[in-house]
């Protein structure tokens, strides 16, 4: 060997950082009634007290909308709407936003629940799916571009940490 | 030797290039082909002394008594 490299694709964006409970923050403009009324539209038709109501803002690992939206739609959330830098849906009991100032950066995470509910497994399901869309997204790269320089794939395997191994012939 | 390049993709989204065989400068830019393909940044990078070795091509013995 007489080199190894490791990359991260422009895609992902490290590791997922801590929540910042917005709620706790000094800088909160909590708008109760507005999340009471994204609460109401799923079905929480006992909800009567929005004290209970919480909304987190995390940092995320997603820098690419195509694929953010791809994740979200096969984790099975509803009401899905974005544009480049902005991504709304919801899942289950709670709302998400999904924001950024430009297509260069990450999108930060906004999810609006009551407090009672943890939606911290959801939060890791997510990033593991993404993850797994950067590999199957990356994979179709690289080998699209090996192919268009004719550079000959010998092998292709899966191992059983489900990495994808491409062996290349090379000159 | 067969000179081989592997890119090794995990499922957390890393992906690992590595040459064998390959002297010299030429396996970054090997490297380097899969990260334009993903647009990515370099995390880490680990030169073995293959890397600081060339390619030398031998002469035939003709060549040699000319």
């Amino acid at each position: 060997m007489s080199c190894t490299v490791m990359l991260l694709p422009a895609m992902i964006v490290g590791i997922a950082q801590i929540a910042v409970d917005l709620a706790s923050s000094a800088n909160n403009n909590f708008d109760k009634s507005h999340l009471k009324e994204k609460l109401l539209s799923n079905n929480q038709n006992d909800l009567t007290d929005v004290v209970n109501i919480i909304c987190k803002e995390y940092d995320t690992i997603y820098a690419d909308v195509n694929l953010l939206v791809k994740t979200l739609q096969e984790h099975g959330v509803k009401d899905l709407q974005y544009t480049d830098n902005k991504v709304s849906c919801r899942f289950e009991s709670f709302a998400m936003d999904f924001v950024r100032q430009s297509e260069y950066e990450a999108f930060k995470m906004k999810i609006t629940q009551d407090c009672n509910i943890n939606c911290e497994n959801t939060i890791a399901e997510l990033n593991s799916e993404y993850a797994i869309n950067t590999q199957e997204e990356s994979y179709i790269k690289i080998k699209q571009d090996l192919e268009a320089q004719n550079m000959q794939i010998a092998d292709e395997e899966v191992l059983e940490d489900n990495s994808i191994v491409i062996t290349v012939n090379v000159d | 030797m067969q000179k081989k390049l592997k890119i090794r993709l995990y499922p957390n989204g890393e992906i690992k290039v590595e040459t064998e065989g390959v002297k010299g400068k030429k396996c970054l830019e090997y490297a380097k082909i899969v990260a334009d393909s993903v647009n990515a940044k370099i995390l880490e990078q680990e030169l073995t002394k293959e890397y600081y070795e060339t390619d030398v091509e031998v002469q035939n013995s003709q060549n040699l008594y000319e």
